[in-house]
């Protein structure tokens, strides 16, 4: 059976491209995986907000944007990655380690100031990955 | 009914970005739009001086378009190569000339297509570089998806 790993980024992509997977998934009968890296790179701290305080919540968030695109979009089964590390890196590491067949990224996450500096998540899973990379762009730019 | 747009090079695998394209459009129950777009011949433009075309540059415009017929010609030559490899007679085939990205982003937009198939070309050397840009710029202004296979 055929794999799609969705990277699921919490922005407001994020349903867009939750979709985009799902219809792949569906089209060729592929399980659906569902990543969702929490990248502390660049967290500053700030008062008692420490980078564990920032890692716990941002697993806490996932898991609760992941049980709200399953009910959201009606999907049966998934596999569920929370990752900690570099975005891209961690995605394409993800892919791997579960065999994914196909990646589904959108271009807009939550990188802010290091989009800029750096190029989006999404180029850097095209530049990284070695299985087809479907790529969701905001409608309007 | 829906349209895939599969933009292809001269890469010596293109074939996996025609066959990975053939596939998801089978799946989307969609029609195939086969695209091969060719280096301005006129102009100096970066693409002249890659790999396939090291000749090209500045030349004069009389050459440049018997130059680019020529080309026209081998495009489309290749993409019914492809059309048969694929075995999609239905299959639409577009040539086009100058800015690879520009020429697939105009092509998705006047034939209406739902996605984009291309390659990430992640080749070596200065075709990296050249060529890596091709799915970048094509990521920046797009507003469909894109469906990028990794060709290495």
């Amino acid at each position: 059976m055929k794999k799609v790993l969705i990277a699921i980024e919490g922005g407001p992509l994020t349903e867009t491209v939750v979709q985009h997977g799902i219809n792949l998934a569906h089209l060729i009968e592929a399980e659906i995986g569902l990543v969702y890296v929490v990248d502390a790179t660049g967290f500053m701290g700030e008062g008692g907000y420490t980078i564990q305080n920032y890692i716990q919540d941002s697993h806490t968030e996932a898991k609760e944007l992941f049980a709200k695109l399953k009910s959201e979009f009606d999907i049966r089964q998934t596999w569920n990655f929370i990752e900690d590390g570099k975005l891209a890196a961690k995605i394409i590491e993800t892919a791997i380690e579960w065999k994914a067949d196909y990646i589904v990224v959108g271009t807009h996450g939550r990188t802010g100031v290091s989009h800029l500096l750096m190029g989006s998540v999404a180029e850097h899973v095209i530049r990284l990955s070695n299985i087809p990379v479907l790529v969701i762009t905001p409608e309007h730019k | 009914m829906k349209k895939v747009l599969v933009a292809l090079d001269n890469h010596s695998n293109y074939n996996l970005v025609s066959g990975k394209g053939s596939e998801l459009a089978r799946a989307l129950a969609a029609s195939i739009v086969l695209l091969h777009v060719f280096p301005d011949t006129i102009t100096t433009s970066p693409n002249a001086f890659s790999g396939l075309y090291p000749m090209m540059g500045i030349i004069d415009i009389e050459q440049g378009l018997k130059l680019a017929e020529q080309l026209d010609k081998e495009s489309k030559r290749f993409l019914n190569q492809v059309k048969d490899e694929i075995n999609d007679k239905e299959a639409e085939i577009y040539t086009g000339e100058g800015d690879i990205a520009n020429v697939i982003l105009e092509t998705a937009a006047n034939c209406k297509v739902d996605i984009i198939v291309m390659g990430s070309h992640s080749r070596s050397g200065i075709d990296k570089i050249l060529m890596g840009n091709v799915a970048k710029q094509v990521l920046k202004h797009s507003h469909l998806p894109l469906f990028i296979v990794p060709v290495k």
